[in-house]
């Protein structure tokens, strides 16, 4: 009787896990495919000029409700790929002196908790990674979710899709990264960076 | 000092003070014509998928006053600022010229014409005062050597 009951119990759990599992669905941020659509960038607002890099280079996973408005998150971007417009400038920006994208190939963020503001705009607190350096930071984050449909395929994508964008400043110094006195009211000490990204239902 | 070196150094000086006059004053009408060529702008990457969501193109950055004066590279107006397609000028090798990058140029611009000005009235300074001293002393020995 108590074995029968416990069974009960894992199969009752077990059946919420799956349903839960099932609810959260996984978005990939399909690089190959679709990596042209995927903006992300980095601003420096400086006396001299304002200058913006950016990449495609953006790779990762969203697993998003669209219901419960739940979700988690991998974004991660090539910084090699980071182009300024001035090639002398990307070679400054990925030596060593700088992101030295030879030793820390990678910008991660990962997501470990989400809160639902209002429609589709989420607060998403997570580890944030530059330069080496790991840091918990809180950003603004909006989702956006189209079903499959003709509207994607107008739009040229195969299944469900999610938008996410967001935007945040990050000090530089707090990642390792020391502006060089050479570079002074060339490069700010803090950045904006920025990301668009869809990903597909898989 | 040699009095053709005088002569030169009263030139150099004369020239410094009116060329770093003339410079910085031209400044404000070098600025001028800069800024009537410079439209708020923003860059953006433009994609098939921009009106799923109804959204516009993705910025790329944040609006800046630029001089483009490419008209293939602008897609558009949002809110009074100009899109321009980043991937266009990217493939025309255009990197636009921002009027902040202009306005701190030209800064140090004046900040050095006032300085090559300055210089010049100083030379021009100080040879006035070694001919005029030269021209006191002269007329001493003038007023000695009459007989009393």
């Amino acid at each position: 009787m108590k074995i029968q009951k416990t069974l009960s119990v894992l199969a009752i759990a077990s059946a919420f896990a799956s349903i839960a599992s099932a609810q959260q669905h996984k978005f990939e941020i399909d690089a190959k495919t679709f990596g042209y659509r995927n903006v992300a960038s980095i601003e420096s607002v400086a006396d001299f000029e304002t200058f913006t890099g950016k990449t495609n280079g953006v790779t990762g996973y969203i697993a998003f409700n669209s219901k419960t408005k739940v979700g988690s998150g991998k974004i991660v971007v090539d910084p090699k790929s980071i182009d300024t417009g001035i090639p002398l400038r990307n070679e400054h920006m990925q030596s060593a002196g700088w992101l030295d994208t030879t030793k820390y190939p990678e910008i991660v963020f990962e997501a470990a908790k989400v809160q639902a503001i209002k429609g589709n705009d989420y607060k998403v607190t997570g580890s944030f990674t530059l330069h080496g350096v790991t840091k918990k930071i809180t950003v603004p984050v909006t989702v956006r979710y189209s079903a499959a449909g003709p509207a994607n395929k107008a739009a040229g994508f195969e299944g469900d899709i999610v938008r996410l964008t967001t935007k945040f400043n990050i000090v530089l110094a707090d990642y390792g990264i020391t502006i060089p006195q050479m570079a002074a009211g060339k490069v700010a000490k803090d950045v904006t960076i920025s990301l668009s990204t869809y990903a597909i239902s898989k | 000092m040699g009095l053709k070196l005088q002569k030169l150094f009263k030139g150099v000086g004369m020239a410094a003070a009116i060329l770093g006059a003339l410079g910085a004053l031209s400044i404000p009408f070098v600025h001028q014509s800069y800024e009537a060529k410079s439209i708020l702008t923003q860059r953006v990457q433009v994609d098939s998928a921009d009106k799923l969501f109804n959204d516009g193109p993705t910025a790329i950055g944040s609006p800046q006053k630029m001089i483009i004066e490419d008209p293939k590279a602008v897609v558009g107006t949002k809110d009074g600022v100009r899109l321009v397609n980043d991937a266009y000028l990217q493939s025309h090798h255009i990197y636009p010229l921002q009027l902040k990058t202009v306005d701190f140029t030209l800064e140090n611009a004046r900040t050095g014409f006032v300085a090559v000005c300055a210089f010049g009235w100083l030379i021009l300074l100080l040879i006035y005062r070694k001919q005029r001293r030269e021209q006191l002393k002269a007329e001493a020995l003038t007023t000695d050597s009459e007989p009393s």
